[in-house]
Formats: C-alpha cells, sequence, structure tokens
C-alpha cells in the first residue's frame, strides 16, 4: 500500500495534482472547497519534498521521448517557492466563492509548477500554454468590459508566446535531433524563437506592454496568483536556456531602469506594482546574462524573495481595492486609521523590495548587484544602484505613503477580512524571516552559497543608498515639488497596439477603400465606353454587323487563301 | 502631510487624534530619519569599505548617489509626464468604483 503510494507520488509530475484537482474541489460546496483548496498547495509541497532531489522521467509519445518530469536543484527551488505562492493566493482568496477564479487560479498554479519540471520543450509548451489560458479567467473574472477586452489582448500576446516557444523547439529540433530543455543559446533560427518566446513572458523592454495592461485589471485575488508565476516561469526558462548570454544584461539593466520612470507617474496604484515587477524581473535578468554561479544563486534567491514580497504587496493594494472601492493613489490616503493591520504588512513588504536589511529583498538583490560588482560590469552596476534608488520610490514610498498616509482622504472603511491578513502576515512573516535568516533559502539554491549579505559595506552603502533616497523624497514633497498623483492614463507600449496599429490598419483600410472605388469608377467608365463602341460598330445595323453577300465572302476567303499559298513558299 | 487641500476632504467629525496627525510628530520622525541617514553615514569612518571600483570606497558614495538618483529620477519623470500623460479615459471609459462582485462577498 505504502509502496503504491510512493510510486503514485514519485510517479506524476509536480503540478499535475492541483491541474488535475481544480475543477473538482472548486465545484464542491463552500465549506468543503476552502480546505480542499488550501490542502492541494500543502500536499503538492509535501509530494515535491518526497521526490529525490535529482529525478527525471520520461514517457515514450510517438517517436519522441518526453521528459515530463526533471527534479534537479534550478527547478526545485522554482517549485517551492511556487507551492508557497499558491498557499497564500488560495488563503487571500478563500472569502470567495467564485468557482470560476478558484478552478482557473489552482490550473494556473499547477501549470505553472508542472512547466517548471518540464524537461523537454513540448512538454514545456504544453504547460507554457496552459498558464496564458488558464491565467486569463482571473482577468476575465473582474466580470466587465475593461477587463473583457484587457484580457483578451492578454490572451493574444500569451498565446503568441507559446507559438513562438513551438515554432523555435521545431527548429531546434530540425537542427539537433533532440527536444531536451538544455542550454539553449542564440546561436541558432530556433534558439532566438525560444529566447523571443521567453522575453515576451518575461516583459523584455517593448515586449512589457501586456502585463501592465491586463495584471491591474484582474480581480483583487487574481493580480496576487498573476504577479507569482508567469513572469517566474520566465525567469526559470531563461535561466535554464540562455544563462551568460550577454546581451541579457543590457536588457536586463533596461529593464530595471525603465518602468520605474513611469511607476513615478502612474495613478493606479496595482499599475505602479506592475511596472515595480517589471524592473524587479530586471535585476534577474541581468543575473541570468551574467550567468557566474553567483549570479544565477542570486537570480534565484531574488525570485523567490520577490514572489512573496510582490504577492504581500499586491495583497496589500487588493485588500485596500476591496475595502475602499478604488485603488487610485489620488483618490486615497489616511488608510492607516481604519486598516492598520493591511498597512503594517504593506510596509513590510514595501521594505523587503527595497532591499533594506533583515529582509529578504536585502539579502537577495545584494547577491546580483555583488555578481555584476564581482564581473566589473561598470554601467549595470551603476544602473542597478540607480533601479534600486528607484524601487524606493515607487514601491518603498509611494504605495505605502499615498494609499495609507498623506492626505487624509477621509475614507474610513474595514480592515481586511480576517483570510486576507493571515494570507499577509504569513508573507510578511516570511520577508523578515529570510531576512534575519537567509541559511535555509541559500541551502536550496542551484549552486553552492559562499556568501556573507550582512557585512558591514553591504550593510552601510545600503541603508545610505536607501535613507538617502527616502531624505530626497522628504525634501521633494516639503519643497512641494514631488508630482502630485493626477487621475490619468499613462502611455505605454501597449499604445502600439491599442492605439497606432488600429490607426495604421483603419489608414490602410481607407486608403484601400478609396482606391477600391476609383478603380470601380473608372473600370466602370471603360465598360460603358467599351459597351458603346461595340454596339455601334457590331450592331445587326452596323456596317460591320449587317449581313454580308455570299459572293464577296467566298471571295475574301479565295485571296486568303491564295495569300496563305505565297507566304509558305 | 501638513498642508490640506480642497480635493481632500477632512477625516469625519469626533474621530479621535492621531498621533501622525500632529505635525510636529511628522516632523520628529523626518529628524530622526535625518540622523540615522547622518549616522550611517558617518559609519563609513568605522570600518573598511570593500568596493570593486574604486569609486565605491570613496566616503558617502552611496549616500550621494541615492540622494541625486532619487530626486533626479522623480524630476525627469515629472517632465516625462508632458510626452506620455492623457486624460484617464484616453483608451475607454474609466473604470467606475469597484463593488465586490457575489462571488467575492465577504462571509468572515
Amino acid at each position: 500500500m505504502t509502496d503504491l503510494l510512493a510510486s503514485i507520488v514519485q510517479g506524476s509530475p509536480p503540478g499535475l495534482l492541483l491541474i488535475l484537482a481544480a475543477v473538482p474541489v472548486a465545484l464542491l460546496p463552500q465549506r468543503l472547497s476552502q480546505p480542499a483548496m488550501l490542502a492541494l498547495p500543502v500536499i503538492g509541497l509535501w509530494q515535491l519534498f518526497q521526490m529525490p532531489a535529482e529525478f527525471s522521467q520520461t514517457v515514450q509519445v510517438f517517436d519522441y521521448t518526453l521528459e515530463v518530469t526533471r527534479i534537479d536543484a534550478l527547478s526545485r527551488v522554482f517549485g517551492i517557492v511556487f507551492h508557497i505562492a499558491a498557499f497564500i493566493g488560495v488563503l487571500y482568496a478563500a472569502h470567495q466563492r467564485d468557482p470560476l477564479q478558484a478552478g482557473a487560479s489552482l490550473i494556473y498554479a499547477g501549470a505553472a509548477i508542472a512547466a517548471v519540471f518540464a524537461g523537454d520543450l513540448l512538454t514545456l509548451f504544453v504547460w507554457w500554454e496552459l498558464t496564458a489560458v488558464s491565467s486569463v479567467f482571473l482577468i476575465w473574472a473582474s466580470r466587465n468590459e475593461r477587463a473583457l477586452r484587457a484580457g483578451q489582448r492578454y490572451l493574444v500576446i500569451q498565446v503568441l508566446s507559446g507559438l513562438l516557444l513551438l515554432a523555435g523547439a521545431i527548429d531546434l529540433y530540425a537542427q539537433s535531433g533532440s527536444l531536451a530543455f538544455e542550454h539553449i543559446g542564440l546561436g541558432s533560427r530556433g534558439g532566438l524563437l525560444v529566447f523571443l518566446a521567453f522575453g515576451i513572458k518575461a516583459c523584455f523592454p517593448f515586449l512589457h506592454g501586456w502585463m501592465k495592461d491586463a495584471y491591474p485589471e484582474a480581480t483583487v485575488t487574481g493580480t496576487v496568483f498573476l504577479s507569482g508565476f508567469t513572469t517566474k516561469l520566465a525567469i526559470y526558462a531563461l535561466a535554464r536556456g540562455y544563462a551568460g548570454t550577454e546581451i541579457l544584461i543590457p536588457i536586463g539593466a533596461a529593464m530595471t531602469a525603465f518602468p520605474i520612470f513611469f511607476a513615478v507617474i502612474e495613478n493606479d496604484l496595482r499599475r505602479v506594482l506592475a511596472y515595480s515587477l517589471n524592473n524587479q524581473l530586471g535585476f534577474m535578468v541581468v543575473g541570468i546574462g551574467i550567468g557566474t554561479e553567483l549570479a544565477l544563486n542570486g537570480t534565484v534567491a531574488h525570485v523567490f524573495a520577490h514572489v512573496i514580497y510582490k504577492a504581500l504587496l499586491f495583497m496589500a493594494m487588493g485588500a485596500v481595492l476591496f475595502r475602499v472601492g478604488t485603488i487610485k493613489a489620488s483618490e486615497l490616503g489616511g488608510l492607516y486609521k481604519s486598516m492598520p493591520l493591511t498597512a503594517a504588512f504593506c510596509i513590510v513588504g514595501s521594505l523587503s523590495i527595497s532591499g533594506f536589511p533583515l529582509t529578504s529583498g536585502f539579502i537577495s538583490k545584494s547577491m546580483v548587484l555583488s555578481a555584476a560588482n564581482a564581473e566589473h560590469l561598470l554601467i549595470a552596476s551603476l544602473v542597478l544602484l540607480f533601479a534600486s534608488a528607484g524601487v524606493l520610490d515607487h514601491s518603498g514610498i509611494k504605495i505605502p505613503f499615498f494609499s495609507f498616509f498623506a492626505h487624509d482622504s477621509g475614507k474610513r472603511v474595514e480592515e481586511a477580512p480576517k483570510n486576507m491578513l493571515a494570507a499577509m502576515a504569513i508573507a510578511a512573516f516570511l520577508c523578515i524571516g529570510i531576512g534575519v535568516y537567509p541559511a535555509p533559502l541559500y541551502a536550496i539554491l542551484p549552486y553552492p552559497v559562499d556568501y556573507a549579505p550582512y557585512t558591514p559595506t553591504h550593510v552601510f552603502t545600503v541603508l545610505q543608498l536607501l535613507l538617502f533616497a527616502a531624505l530626497g523624497f522628504v525634501f521633494l514633497w516639503k519643497m512641494g515639488w514631488y508630482p502630485p498623483e493626477l487621475r490619468s492614463t499613462v502611455l505605454d507600449v501597449d499604445w502600439v497596439w491599442r492605439r497606432m496599429l488600429p490607426a495604421v490598419w483603419n489608414g490602410v483600410a481607407g486608403i484601400w477603400t478609396t482606391a477600391q472605388s476609383a478603380f470601380l469608377r473608372t473600370a466602370n467608365g471603360l465598360r460603358l465606353q467599351l459597351l458603346d463602341v461595340t454596339s455601334t460598330h457590331l450592331s445587326p445595323w452596323s456596317r460591320l454587323g449587317e449581313p454580308w453577300p455570299t459572293g464577296a465572302t467566298a471571295m475574301w476567303a479565295a485571296a486568303l487563301l491564295l495569300a496563305y499559298l505565297f507566304l509558305s513558299y | 502631510m501638513s498642508d490640506d487641500n480642497a480635493s481632500h476632504p477632512s477625516p469625519p467629525e469626533g474621530e479621535r487624534a492621531y498621533w501622525l496627525d500632529q505635525p510636529e510628530n511628522v516632523n520628529l520622525l523626518i529628524k530622526i530619519l535625518i540622523v540615522v541617514a547622518v549616522g550611517v553615514t558617518l559609519a563609513d569612518f568605522g570600518y573598511h569599505k570593500h568596493g570593486h571600483f574604486g569609486f565605491q570606497e570613496w566616503f558617502a558614495f552611496d549616500a550621494v548617489f541615492g540622494f541625486i538618483a532619487y530626486v533626479g529620477l522623480v524630476n525627469t519623470a515629472k517632465l516625462f509626464r508632458k510626452l506620455v500623460m492623457r486624460d484617464e479615459d484616453y483608451y475607454e471609459a474609466a473604470a467606475g468604483a469597484y463593488e465586490p462582485t457575489d462571488e467575492e462577498s465577504v462571509d468572515d
């Protein structure tokens, strides 16, 4: 019996349980479904811990050998943090009675988990697309027009990413005869296609528009799930396939820098968090581009820390949206009076993402910065330092300050529901726990860790940077120079497909219609003229149309034959 | 913090006074921040800084960099608004007030 159980546990890919159980569990009565949903990530994590640290399982499909499960140090740590994120997300959503969101979020989490354990590109493609198709329901579940359209745009881009992955995988297979998902590199056409597929989901510059567009339109609880999985799956895939690919260093550096300008002026605080998410992905991408053991450890540690503090920040802003009815900074302020616990948890998340000592962000981000320094990457190091000061603005100050402090908006609401507070408390505990005692996290990183985060240099330089940046805020605010929060839309690259391409399309269509009607007019004129000519000359009463005498016809025929006779000599 | 503005209604009548509502308390927090910030900068004298680049070992490099980067970032973003800021309903009608759907109602 235990053998059978053990074989089932070891035989199925991690994540599959969540996917298969999602729909039945979501349809159970509320009283049963919530405990069952909370149990699923716990069982999944237990299953992962039961499996060997190095494990591979293949199945034969036609002529292809698919490695449906590949556990190694890199995939394992992603699997662990995805299970934690799923648990926190389910707890945060536990007040809801929405089978659609319940089912979609479990399938989504399960697909992301299964994807990081995919050992070949075809298996990866299947789970990659399932994350796209399942997650869009978390956007559509807002059940309004904006969300419907944002979800459609999101789905198109996500599926496109999957198709690029499939095309690249086929190309790589044609070249090498193998579908194995190992280091790919940019040396081939297939490698470039897969790189682009990963780049879309990882929010490379100019490919990032879908995320800031769609995530803030998802439901209060949906955004918490969305923030955890899709982009980090892409980071995993890049770390697996493109570690040490140098172009990732400037790409990642640009990702850390550009979004922070948008984050400063964006009014929707969940959209500010989406920009902040993009900025955080930049640190990870730089780490992958550097590709040393320290850099990759830093990237993975940063993923682990980031999934939790980012979920915490989205949970806090979700709770505000849930209670107040808006998440626009211009409408908020003074909420610490009615939501003190949410405010406190939010501040823990803000300190963590800013990388203050004794929080998870400090022990992970400093690894990436140290790796950039160690490789003597001057520009990248300075950009990352600049971006660290930028993080302090949008996530460290703007998010908690404009929602919970600033001008009192006069809004008085209830504190967040208990389940939301519990989820935030767990996340906040982990943020501080990892920061204070990073050893367990360092122990599960892909490479042996020989890194001490708490040196005087690290601690004091980080504190100087952050505290003087904070003084910069105080200075600007006191002088009245800090840009006020305004109800507005901030244009970004999604403008290209929401406005420019439709305009170009309409323009082209307009030119086409004009050209078409001009052509038809001319053609019709010619047709009438031709009709006129033919009806004049070929009508029964015209010169050519009237009956000719037989004699004349015979005469012409004889003349023609004679001419032919001459010509043939 | 201190200056009230018309678009932000004042708190309901008869509510208890909060510690942070007093401007002098806010100023106290700012003073504490300044003292701590200066303190961690002066700490540079107390240990040997390890930097991979020469400038990283300069006294107070990160403090100066942090302040300039922050103020520069915010002011650049402010200018950037002229280029990319549009009305709230630029793409479509702005989102109305969020109301929990039946599915999202709370029973705690």
